[in-house]
């Protein structure tokens, strides 16, 4: 009798187990906490840089600088940027501490130091969508704000989100703006997306959190066009005169 | 008896059933967020988590040329010395005047990426006053060196000329400025073209070893041209452009 008792209580023991242990696994697949019209404003956004053929825009834009001792600097700079898909990308940065410009043709990728007048060219993929995995994989960085020139940004820009969420409405150079908030694993970021006329980005900040002092980059965007006149002369590099050339230092493993 | 036993199995087991589910639904956010954790490291993906983290590299490099720039004001009070100082001696000659200007032009180049309020000379540099007080004798071969805060200062007759750093020349100090590059075997320290490595507890300076690199060239290099290549040449060393992550290094090579 107590053996049929203790069977018992060994079978209720194992069922709840298997309840509670269910129960935990659905409570890890539920999906990220991303309000639905916080992706959906989002995506609109982004579908449409992602879908145009091509577009420019001009920003200006801030870099957080931590320094040893709490100190925090932060660096203004101009980025104008011209995008021609498939294959076509050139872009100035402007900044407090140097100023670069690159061209990308389908060919061959450029970056001149302006301040310097030093450049190097490499062999680049054939694609845009291909060229700055390739060049994060070889050369080590890419160029400023690379994920919003991305074509199919719209459906991977929340593939690691772990949440989003509307935080209100805000003003941006005058545009009234929906101020978006999502956060990543090792990245969070908030846009500000235009509420009436075009879905356009208005500003953008994101912070590296995993970073001391959690620098933070930030772009305000003063201009977007969607139907610019791009000719081929654009993304194709000449050197200035006297420019020295160089290579660029490959990635080590 | 037994009925006691029973009422006291099954209280038993709904509390044990009830702490289980309890510790377990506490626990999941944890493993979940480890389940998370462990596809954000391993997926790789153009996400934009990762893409913003790609610019990751743009901070670090401002970060790096900031760092040795820390006194701007003294920098720039220094500088406005210097200027005085041409500014008397050449007032009247305005050919000299010229020379002035190049010369605030090299200095601004340099200036954007060297360690903004270090005190610097360029090679070349002759005064009559010379080096300050602190400034302490260094023995290299038979040639005798004034050393102060990175500068080396040779005596020519009543006035005294920078020049630059003797390799082998032991120091006390290093500047205030210095930038410590990570080396094999030993790190060692750059201040404006002079590499310095320790030496019991002192400093040498070295004959830099080909592939250091830097991320400023001092005011006085010269642009060479090396089969081709465009070379910069401070003293007796060597650099080459380099773009490393995107920004513009200089590396020491071979002449």
């Amino acid at each position: 009798m107590l053996r049929k008792g203790m069977m018992r209580t060994l079978l209720a023991v194992g069922l709840a187990l298997v309840a509670v242990t269910s129960l935990s696994e659905v409570r890890a697949q539920e999906p990220p906490a991303i309000e639905p019209e916080a992706a959906r404003i989002l995506k609109a956004a982004l579908e449409r840089i992602g879908g145009a053929k091509s577009f420019t825009f001009r920003a200006e834009v801030t870099s957080d600088v931590p320094l040893p001792g709490g100190q925090k600097l932060q660096f203004p700079g101009v980025l104008e940027v011209a995008v021609r898909r498939p294959d076509g990308f050139w872009n100035m940065f402007e900044g407090e501490q140097r100023t670069v410009r690159s061209w990308y043709d389908g060919k061959n990728f450029t970056l001149l130091n302006s301040g310097k007048n030093v450049y190097a060219c490499w062999p680049a993929p054939e694609r845009l969508d291909d060229l700055f995995g390739s060049m994060r994989d070889k050369l080590g960085f890419t160029p400023p704000l690379a994920p919003l020139l991305r074509e199919n940004l719209a459906a991977t820009a929340l593939e690691k989100v772990t949440a989003g969420s509307i935080v209100g409405r805000g003003v941006i150079a005058g545009t009234p703006c929906r101020h978006l908030a999502f956060r990543g694993a090792k990245t969070d970021w908030q846009v500000w997306v235009a509420e009436q006329g075009e879905p356009l980005i208005k500003r953008i900040i994101i912070t590296y959190k995993l970073e001391a002092a959690a620098p933070q980059y930030a772009a305000t965007f003063l201009s977007w066009d969607f139907a610019p006149s791009l000719s081929d002369a654009i993304f194709a590099f000449t050197p200035p005169a006297g420019a020295v050339q160089c290579e660029f230092e490959p990635v080590k493993r | 008896m037994r009925a006691s036993a029973r009422i006291f199995r099954r209280r038993l087991l709904a509390v044990t059933g009830a702490g289980l589910a309890g510790l377990i639904i506490l626990f999941p956010p944890v493993a979940a967020a480890r389940d998370g954790g462990r596809t954000f490291d391993q997926t790789r993906d153009d996400g934009w988590d990762d893409g913003w983290s790609d610019f990751n590299w743009t901070l670090l490099q401002m970060q790096r040329e900031t760092l040795s720039s820390q006194e701007e004001q003294a920098r720039e009070a220094g500088r406005a010395r210097r200027r005085d100082e041409i500014e008397k001696s050449q007032e009247k000659s305005s050919a000299e005047h010229e020379a002035y200007f190049d010369a605030i032009l090299e200095d601004a180049q340099a200036a954007l990426n060297s360690p903004r309020g270090a005190y610097y000379r360029k090679p070349g540099y002759s005064a009559v006053e010379g080096p300050g007080g602190a400034a302490r004798t260094v023995e290299v071969g038979e040639s005798a060196f004034l050393y102060d805060q990175g500068i080396f200062w040779l005596q020519q007759g009543s006035s005294y000329t920078v020049v630059t750093a003797p390799v082998g020349a032991v120091v006390e100090q290093l500047p205030q400025g210095v930038t410590r590059i990570q080396s094999r075997p030993a790190p060692v320290w750059y201040f404006f073209g002079t590499f310095f490595g320790e030496k019991g507890g002192a400093y040498e300076v070295l004959k830099p070893a080909a592939g250091l690199t830097v991320y400023y060239l001092p005011d006085g290099y010269r642009l060479e041209n090396v089969k081709g290549a465009g070379h910069y040449r401070f003293g007796e060393i060597h650099f080459k452009p380099v773009f490393v992550q995107g920004v513009l290094a200089y590396q020491v090579v071979e002449p």
